[in-house]
Formats: C-alpha cells, sequence, structure tokens
C-alpha cells in the first residue's frame, strides 16, 4: 500500500515536472462546411437552372505554443480542384512563427492572411464562424489573400486597445516557393477597439508587378472574368489598395462593412479607380436565430488591366441557427445584377444557398 | 436587310488597346448604323478598307497607333489617304515619332493626335465633331 501511494505521487511529480520543464503544447482543430447552390440565370435562355451540392474546403487548423514567447499556427485545407487526378487539392493557407518580443508585439514569419480589413484578418478557412455563407466578392478580385514574409504586430495597445500591423513579403505574382519579382508587397495596416465588440480600421496595400499576368499564390483573383481575346496584360503594373472595415459584433446586433479602394497604373491605360464594398447586418432574435441582409457590390474600371473590367452587386437575405458554437446552418436568397450602365459582362440571377458549417 | 452605312476602323497591335476603345467608341456612336471595326495588324486594316469601299460603306475615321510589326502607324495614315484623301485620321500613341508625325501634320494627312495613356472625355473631344459631321 505504501509503495503504491509512493509510485503514484511520483507519476505526478515526474509528469508536473516534465511540463514545467517543456512548457509544450499543442492544439488541433478541424473545420468544414458543405453547401447546396442553386442558381437561375436570367441572361441564359437554355439550361439556365443550376443546382447542386457541394463538398467544401476542409481545414485542420493547428496551433503550437512551443514557451510563453513562441508560437506556430498552420492552416492546412484540402478543396475540390478541378482538373487534378483526384479532383481534390491540398494548400498550406498559413504556417507562420510567432515570437512575442515585447509585451503585445509581436514578431511573425511565414504565410499569413494579409491584414486587409476585419474579414481577412479575424476569420480563417473555417465557415463556421463565418456570419454569412460566402466571404465578400473582393475577395476573389481584388484583395491579395495571403503575403508570404515577415510582419511586425501589435495588439491591444493602451485604453483604445490599438492594433497595428507592418508587412512586408512576397507579392501577389509569387509562388509560397519563389517569388522571381524583385519589389515586395509592403502592407501597413492599423485598428481600434474602443468599446466591447467594436473594431475599427484601415490598411494600405501595396505591390509593383513585373509581368501582371501572373498571380500567383497570394491573389484572391481565382475567380476573375476571362481575359481579353484570352490574352492577360503582360506589361508592368502598380497595385495600390486601400481599405477600410468596422466591424461590430454585439449580443444583439451584427454590423460589418469592409471597403476597398484599388487603383492600378499601366503605361498602356493610365489609372484604374476599382472600388468594392460589404455590407452586413444581422439581429439575433433569440439565442440562436440570427436573421441577416448582405449588400456586396464591386466595380472594375474599363481601363483596368490586372483584374478587368466588371461590375456586380449582390443582395442577399439570409438566415442562421447556430446549434452550437461548432455547428450551424446558413441559409440564403440573393439577386445578383449588374448595377452600372456600362458594363460588358452581364449579370442577372437568383440565387439560393444552404451551408452546414462545423468545427471540432 | 444590311442597315451599316457608316464604319470606324481602329488599329493597334495591343488587343487591350482596342478593348479599352470598344468599350469606349460604344458609347458615342450608334453601332446599328456603324460597323466597328478593330485590327491587331496595319495590313489587314488596309485589306479591309478596300473591301468597305467595294462595299460602299461610308468610313467616319480612322484610330492608328504609331508603333505596330510591319507598318507603322504613319505609313499606313498615307496608305489609306491614298485610297481616300478626306478621311479624318486620328492618332493614338504613347511612343510615336515625332519627326515622322510633324510630317504628317504638315502634309495635312493628320486629324488629331491623342497621347497614351488617354482618357475618355479628350478622346470624346476629338472625336465627336468627327462623327457629328456626318
Amino acid at each position: 500500500m505504501m509503495n503504491q501511494k509512493f509510485f503514484i505521487l511520483m507519476f505526478f511529480a515526474f509528469a508536473i515536472n516534465s511540463l514545467h520543464a517543456q512548457r509544450f503544447r499543442s492544439v488541433v482543430n478541424g473545420y468544414g462546411h458543405m453547401n447546396y447552390n442553386m442558381l437561375y440565370d436570367m441572361n441564359k435562355s437554355t439550361d439556365p437552372v443550376f443546382s447542386y451540392f457541394e463538398l467544401g474546403e476542409h481545414d485542420l487548423f493547428v496551433n503550437t505554443f512551443f514557451n510563453d514567447r513562441i508560437s506556430f499556427l498552420g492552416e492546412f485545407v484540402v478543396r475540390y480542384t478541378k482538373g487534378t487526378p483526384t479532383t481534390f487539392s491540398a494548400s498550406i493557407e498559413r504556417a507562420r512563427l510567432k515570437f512575442d518580443y515585447y509585451k503585445n508585439h509581436s514578431f511573425i514569419t511565414g504565410k499569413i492572411h494579409t491584414p486587409i480589413n476585419y474579414w481577412n484578418d479575424v476569420y480563417h478557412h473555417g465557415r463556421v464562424f463565418f456570419p454569412s455563407i460566402d466571404r465578400p466578392t473582393s475577395f476573389s478580385y481584388l484583395i491579395p489573400l495571403h503575403n508570404l514574409g515577415i510582419q511586425f504586430q501589435g495588439q491591444n495597445l493602451g485604453k483604445w486597445n490599438f492594433g497595428y500591423d507592418a508587412v512586408i513579403g512576397n507579392g501577389i505574382s509569387a509562388s509560397d516557393a519563389f517569388d522571381d519579382n524583385i519589389s515586395p508587397a509592403t502592407t501597413l495596416a492599423f485598428h481600434i477597439k474602443p468599446v466591447d465588440n467594436l473594431r475599427i480600421g484601415a490598411s494600405y496595400f501595396y505591390n509593383y508587378l513585373t509581368d501582371a499576368s501572373i498571380t500567383g499564390a497570394h491573389s484572391g483573383h481565382s475567380d476573375a472574368p476571362s481575359h481579353i481575346h484570352g490574352t492577360k496584360y503582360t506589361g508592368h503594373l502598380h497595385y495600390n489598395l486601400v481599405a477600410q472595415s468596422v466591424a461590430y459584433f454585439g449580443e444583439k446586433h451584427e454590423f460589418l462593412n469592409e471597403f476597398v479602394y484599388n487603383v492600378t497604373h499601366t503605361d498602356t491605360l493610365g489609372y484604374a479607380n476599382n472600388l468594392a464594398n460589404y455590407t452586413y447586418y444581422g439581429y439575433r432574435i433569440k439565442d440562436k436565430h440570427i436573421p441577416y441582409a448582405i449588400v456586396d457590390w464591386m466595380s472594375i474600371a474599363e481601363n483596368d488591366l490586372f483584374t478587368y473590367h466588371y461590375d456586380v452587386m449582390n443582395t442577399w437575405l439570409g438566415y442562421r441557427h447556430e446549434f452550437s458554437e461548432n455547428i450551424n446552418v446558413k441559409a440564403q436568397v440573393g439577386y445578383a445584377f449588374n448595377f452600372l450602365n456600362n458594363s460588358h459582362a452581364p449579370v442577372n440571377n437568383v440565387q439560393c444557398k444552404v451551408q452546414f458549417a462545423y468545427g471540432f | 436587310m444590311n442597315d451599316l452605312k457608316y464604319a470606324v476602323i481602329c488599329v493597334d497591335d495591343d488587343p487591350h488597346i482596342l478593348q479599352m476603345l470598344s468599350f469606349q467608341l460604344e458609347k458615342i456612336i450608334d453601332t446599328k448604323c456603324t460597323l466597328l471595326e478593330y485590327f491587331t495588324s496595319p495590313q489587314d486594316a488596309l485589306d479591309n478598307f478596300d473591301e468597305l469601299l467595294a462595299e460602299k460603306i461610308d468610313v467616319i475615321f480612322i484610330l492608328v497607333d504609331f508603333q505596330m510589326p510591319g507598318m507603322n502607324g504613319a505609313q499606313l495614315i498615307r496608305a489609306i489617304k491614298l485610297k481616300k484623301a478626306d478621311l479624318a485620321c486620328v492618332m493614338l500613341s504613347g511612343q510615336a515619332n515625332t519627326v515622322q508625325v510633324a510630317e504628317l501634320e504638315q502634309d495635312g494627312l493628320l486629324t488629331c493626335f491623342v497621347h497614351k495613356p488617354w482618357d475618355e472625355a479628350t478622346l470624346f473631344q476629338v472625336l465627336k465633331p468627327i462623327i457629328n459631321s456626318k
């Protein structure tokens, strides 16, 4: 009996001592979603209706704390990708090492989400945290989603909870392993959180592209409209982006506005001014029931040679039901259309979407 | 029944310039009665010009770049002026040979020169009087 107690005490003493010595801790989470999509394209006279189920992204999220100051965050996503042998592809969406060098000031290196606006900075790929089904339209066209490089970050400084980010990294045209463009991309971002649940931020991004036809791993341009005569502009291009966001997610009211002003410059067609704005409002009726509305528009100028001329306005009415914080279902109906008279890429459709999103 | 009575010809070896011109010209030209033609090759434009003349379609103006492969804008304008002396010719260029352009102007062959990159208002200011004269 004495020996048994002695061994139990020895075991706990050893275990506690080991934890102290290593202070090493990993958290692994998984996230995924499934969609149903229905679209009625009023511009098409034949086969105007699409109706299908979609297996969405599945995301392995790893957070490791090596010690009090150094941590690792990784996000690995598997998604459907047409044309691959298995029809699925894996990607490293984020892999970053963070060193907290002084109080709330940190140095980060690796692949990060570019700290532009609220959505790209705060949410990761797990749809369970999204207030609506889709990201703002500007994500597919204007926002440089990722950056691979170094970042200086400050969080929750002073009574207004001031935060800053300064990033230098491979630009829009880079891959995750190489960048033949000698000019790095620069991002500067600031935000304040003056009261609980409210965050106001602004950011600036600049990248000089030696060949504007190359859109690499850090671009959001996968959904860009077809290029002129099947050719992309291969000249050099200055890419400037200013963004501003206001986010409030309180107990009852949810509000998010993301504004993007993008200016591209080419020797061929000069300055092109592109704009996008996303507004979300939701109201929590009861604990689990949140109806919401979205107005999401974007205008790409006629003389833009990077994203190419396009304008669209998406209006949505939706409902989110939160079974728990780890699983929810969202349903949306919406109408998408051209809101400018000079549009050359017709959009006129009604959509219905349902999404199950989960995390564990 | 073909209602096309007029034509406009744009020649530039850069398709992005032609796309931009198409966006802009469609705002000031009645496409029901005017054929808008775009060429990346000056020789193709020249060949097409003969066809338009044969079909008795009135070409309102020709808009040309200067630096193009095979034949530059000045040479194209001189060749076209031999076929239709009263045709309005506008050059749109960012890197034109100033001597050749000056010679064109001295010979009265160039209606107007517009620098690239151009803005829509400037282009329309040049083109609207030509269009309205028809």
